[in-house]
Parts: C-alpha cells; sequence; structure tokens
C-alpha cells in the first residue's frame, strides 16, 4: 500500500523537505522586502545580479520569493490536510499535493532557465529551493499515482 | 491497511476505510486533465513574467544619453556600461577590461565609453552612484568610480564616501551639500529605468552598437565585438 498516510519514511522526508523549502522562501521574501541582498558567500555578486533583476517581481509587485513561500506554506498545509484530517477532500490531498508540487518545479525550471541563460548568474538559494521541490515533487508522485485506477 | 477501490467516473472520494482513511481513484483521463491545467497555469505564469521581463527598446538611439562619457564625442562607436558599485564583477572590469580597452581603442578614438548605474536593491548602492555623481559635478567621476571600485566591500556609508572625497581633494562642502541633499538621486534612477528599458537584467552589462553582452567576459570577446560592429559601420558607411 503505498497511499499518502501509511508511507512513513517518504511522509517524513517531505515534511522535512517542505520546511527546508519554507525556511529558504521565508528568508529569500525577507530580503526582498527589505531591499538588501541575501548572504551568498563567495557568490556575493551573482545573489545580487538574480536579486535585482526585473524577473523579481510578478508584474512589478509581487515579489517572486513571496510566492515560493506561499507555495510552500501551502504543500505545508496540505501534507497536514491529508494527514490528520478527515473532510471529505482529504482523500484527494495525494493529487492537489503531488499537481502543487509540480506547478513549484515547473516554475523552478523556468527561474533555472532565467538564472543560466539571461542573466548569467546563479543564487545557490534559488538553486536549492529548485532541488527541494523537484524531491518533493518525485516524493509525493507515488502517492498521487496509486490513486488512479 | 484495507482500501476499498470503486469504479468512479472522474473521481470520487468514498468513505473511510476500515482504517479511517479516506480513499479516492480516479480515471487517468481525469488526472492528466488536471495535469495539464496546472501545466498550463505555470505556462501562463511563465508567459506574464517573461513579457513583463522583455526589452522594451533595442538601440542606443531610443534611449537618453546622459551617463559619465570617457573618450571622444567624435568616436565611431559608443558602449554603454551598466554598473553597479556593489558588483564584484563590475569592478573586477572596471579595473582591469575596461583600462585595456580604453588603452586600445578610446584613446585611439575608436571608441566612446560610456558609464551607466543600475540600480534596484540595495540602497548602499544608490548611496554609491549619488556619491559618484556629485564628484562628477567637480568634473572627477572616473577617479570617484575608480576609488569606489578598488574599495569594493568597504562600508559605503555617508562618512566613507565623504572620505573618499576628501582622499581626492575634491571641494568637500560642495560634495557634502550635494551628497547630503540626495541631488543626483533622480539622475542616477533615471539611468536605472534607462537599462532596463533595453532588458539589461544584471550587472555588468554592455551595449556596444546594438550589441548586449553581460558579464565580466574576457577582453577577447569585447574585441571581438567592438571590431565586428566597427567593421559593419564602416561598411554601411562604405555602401
Amino acid at each position: 500500500m503505498k497511499t499518502w498516510r501509511v508511507s512513513g519514511w517518504r511522509r517524513w522526508t517531505v515534511l522535512a523537505l517542505v520546511l527546508v523549502g519554507v525556511t529558504i522562501a521565508g528568508y529569500l521574501t525577507y530580503v526582498s522586502l527589505v531591499g538588501i541582498d541575501p548572504a551568498c558567500g563567495g557568490l556575493r555578486s551573482d545573489c545580487h545580479t538574480v536579486h535585482t533583476s526585473r524577473y523579481v517581481r510578478i508584474g512589478g509587485v509581487l515579489p517572486v520569493a513571496l510566492l515560493g513561500l506561499i507555495f510552500y506554506l501551502a504543500l505545508l498545509r496540505l501534507w497536514w490536510w491529508g494527514g490528520w484530517t478527515q473532510g471529505p477532500f482529504a482523500g484527494w490531498t495525494p493529487l492537489a499535493f503531488f499537481e502543487l508540487a509540480l506547478a513549484g518545479v515547473l516554475f523552478s525550471a523556468y527561474l533555472t532557465y532565467l538564472e543560466t541563460f539571461v542573466l548569467r548568474a546563479m543564487c545557490p538559494w534559488c538553486v536549492g529551493s529548485a532541488v527541494t521541490a523537484t524531491v518533493i515533487c518525485g516524493l509525493a508522485a507515488p502517492a498521487a499515482l496509486d490513486m488512479l485506477e | 491497511m484495507v482500501r476499498k477501490k470503486k469504479k468512479a467516473k472522474g473521481g470520487e472520494p468514498r468513505s473511510p476505510s476500515r482504517s479511517g482513511e479516506t480513499v479516492v481513484t480516479l480515471s487517468r483521463r481525469t488526472f492528466w486533465l488536471v495535469t495539464s491545467a496546472v501545466v498550463l497555469w505555470v505556462a501562463l505564469l511563465v508567459s506574464y513574467s517573461a513579457w513583463q521581463g522583455r526589452p522594451k527598446a533595442s538601440t542606443v538611439s531610443e534611449v537618453l544619453i546622459q551617463g559619465k562619457v570617457k573618450g571622444s564625442p567624435e568616436a565611431p562607436l559608443t558602449m554603454l556600461i551598466f554598473s553597479d558599485f556593489q558588483c564584484g564583477h563590475c569592478g573586477s572590469f572596471a579595473l582591469t577590461t575596461a583600462r585595456e580597452l580604453e588603452e586600445e581603442y578610446v584613446n585611439t578614438g575608436k571608441l566612446r565609453m560610456e558609464f551607466k548605474h543600475v540600480i534596484v536593491g540595495s540602497p548602499a548602492s544608490l548611496g554609491a552612484a549619488v556619491a559618484a555623481e556629485c564628484a562628477a559635478e567637480q568634473n572627477r567621476f572616473w577617479d570617484y568610480h575608480d576609488l569606489l571600485y578598488e574599495r569594493l566591500g568597504a562600508s559605503l556609508d555617508a562618512d566613507h564616501l565623504k572620505q573618499y572625497a576628501v582622499e581626492l581633494g575634491l571641494d568637500q562642502a560642495a560634495f557634502g551639500e550635494c551628497l547630503d541633499a540626495g541631488k543626483q538621486r533622480e539622475r542616477v534612477l533615471q539611468n536605472t529605468l534607462e537599462g532596463r528599458d533595453l532588458g539589461i537584467t544584471a550587472t555588468p552589462s554592455f551595449l556596444i552598437g546594438d550589441e548586449i553582452l553581460r558579464g565580466h567576459l574576457p577582453v577577447s570577446t569585447f574585441r571581438e565585438v567592438i571590431g565586428a560592429v566597427l567593421m559593419k559601420n564602416m561598411s554601411e558607411i562604405g555602401s
């Protein structure tokens, strides 16, 4: 049986990764709203490039980092919802979780493309978030596929 | 764990199983429909992001030229340098590659270099850029520019910026008044907006003719592009 509820190691690994994502996105949201560069060690210049680029706010208003934070908090909510509630939609959480994670992976892929080929500067925080979202999506996939007839 | 699967078109939530788990099954068609909707939604978001990030102008003539210039006004080619005083790659360019290009092209009358500020995120960068413009009021922009890059990583607070003016022998009263009043702030921000309209998304970036270069590239790349644009301009004049 591979459902969300009972696959213990996968479930707790996903929670740990979601919390990593919340931490990364929360930090990037903070620096974005305060208007400072993130701490990037030797890649300080690259981080400055990425975090002052024209792509850093959607519509010039919504910071991409805040969108990422909302994404990870939504995943956290679904994780909780799928684990400890018995509402009529609780059974849908594996699918909802996987689809949301997939959206995160696709958008992260776009952001990584921008960093690599347009901005030519890599922000390790952004790469970390992209990798985290990808692993979460991979771990969530079996539970969603298990819902298929 | 027990789970009862019943055929259900499109997917339906079932009653909790004996273990208390609510179980849902869905058809492959429904799964792919939902997945396609997610992909479509992300594609719309990406399209919007790419659209808002597009360049709004494509040639030098479409932007105001009000940066700081080095070289003859008669030079056949202008190279715009979009730079930030807190950017390490910008400093490396300014202190190495730019000096080679200056000797090779600017001093021989082939190229005119023009500096443009690109400030978006950091208030300290803005302060440094305003200070450089205040130095420009005393015709010492490039000296102040070089000093800022030589001291890259040092504090850019007002006291340090004024100390640099002292080191360069600038009129301290005039410099302090300019800096404290933020007189050149609008000019710096205008430079930044011009850069954005050209699609400048990173520092350092360069516009040579209609060619945009990004990052601190090897001097050979600059030579190649400058040579090609000069040749193109010559052939256009010839025809």
